[in-house]
């Protein structure tokens, strides 16, 4: 298997979660740790958390007008990322979520662990306003699938 | 303006009869009947296009304008980021469409890499996926 050979390789992937924004500061660490134990219980190595903090998204995700968003990068095979996925999925709290591969052929030695940051996200306007943004900003979720009458009443920008 | 006109004409009709473009000048002016107005006409055009070759071979030959460079082959050290909201949204439209390429300028590459990274950042609701306007 791989361990044959002298330096196991891996590859790099980054994986973004969002997470409700109702969610608590421990509860989001505690999402983190269970991702992490995941890593290190396939055999990957994580190499930096980083909470991105609550921000606004552009279109309501979970009848919600933010989100918090967690991104993390770490060393690993596909078994690894299909399970992270498959947990994230079971999450209730984690409404989305995407994984890319960033570089093949990683040695894990040569990649440092990297302390967790914690971004501050959107500065926080009063919490309540979120209807006005919801009606304002984007339409809604209906758009995700090519929302076709939207469309085609658009005019040609180019 | 009229002075070089003049001059290109000069060379054009001195040219014309004896090389090979001057086919269409001289059936033209046998036609019309030495019609001056019309070889002035071709000896701008010829004029324009000589001076404006070096444009015309990049931008198919119409218009002007500068050059556009892709951004990402301009800088060196810039790659695209699916992550990065901020650049990712000069190359969608107000409403959220992907610009194309002859408006944006970009390369092929780094177009085909721009919008698999639009559409990656809509699925985590960093760009809209239909945004209304107004």
């Amino acid at each position: 298997m791989a361990e044959t050979q002298a330096a196991k390789r891996l590859r790099e992937y980054e994986t973004i979660f969002l997470v409700k924004p109702d969610v608590t500061d421990d509860n989001v660490d505690k999402l983190k740790e269970r991702v992490r134990g995941i890593v290190s219980r396939e055999g990957g190595k994580v190499l930096r958390f980083t909470v991105w903090g609550k921000k606004k998204t552009l279109f309501p995700v979970a009848k919600q007008p933010r989100a918090i968003y967690v991104h993390t990068s770490f060393l690993g095979d596909g078994k690894l990322v299909a399970e992270i996925e498959r947990n994230l999925r079971n999450i209730d709290d984690v409404t989305r979520y995407i994984s890319v591969k960033i570089a093949d052929e990683v040695d894990p030695e040569s990649r440092p662990v990297l302390e967790d940051l914690k971004l501050a996200g959107d500065v926080e306007e009063t919490r309540p306003g979120a209807p006005a943004e919801r009606e304002g900003g984007f339409r809604g979720e209906s758009a995700e699938f090519a929302g076709g009458d939207s469309e085609e009443e658009s005019a040609e920008e180019a | 303006m009229s002075n070089g006109m003049d001059s290109k004409q000069g060379a054009g009709a001195s040219r014309g009869p004896g090389g090979g473009g001057g086919y269409g000048g001289g059936s033209r002016g046998g036609d019309r009947g030495g019609d001056r107005g019309g070889d002035r006409d071709r000896g701008g055009d010829r004029g324009d296009r000589g001076g404006m070759g070096g444009d015309d071979d990049k931008r198919g030959g119409r218009g002007f304008g500068r050059k556009k460079v892709c951004r990402f082959c301009a800088e060196k050290n810039a790659s695209v980021d699916f992550k990065d909201q901020a650049t990712l949204k000069y190359f969608v439209t107000e409403r959220g469409k992907i610009i194309p390429r002859r408006i944006s300028g970009n390369c092929a590459k780094h177009q085909r890499e721009v919008a698999v990274a639009i559409k990656r950042a809509r699925g985590i609701a960093l760009l809209p996926y239909n945004a209304v306007v107004g």
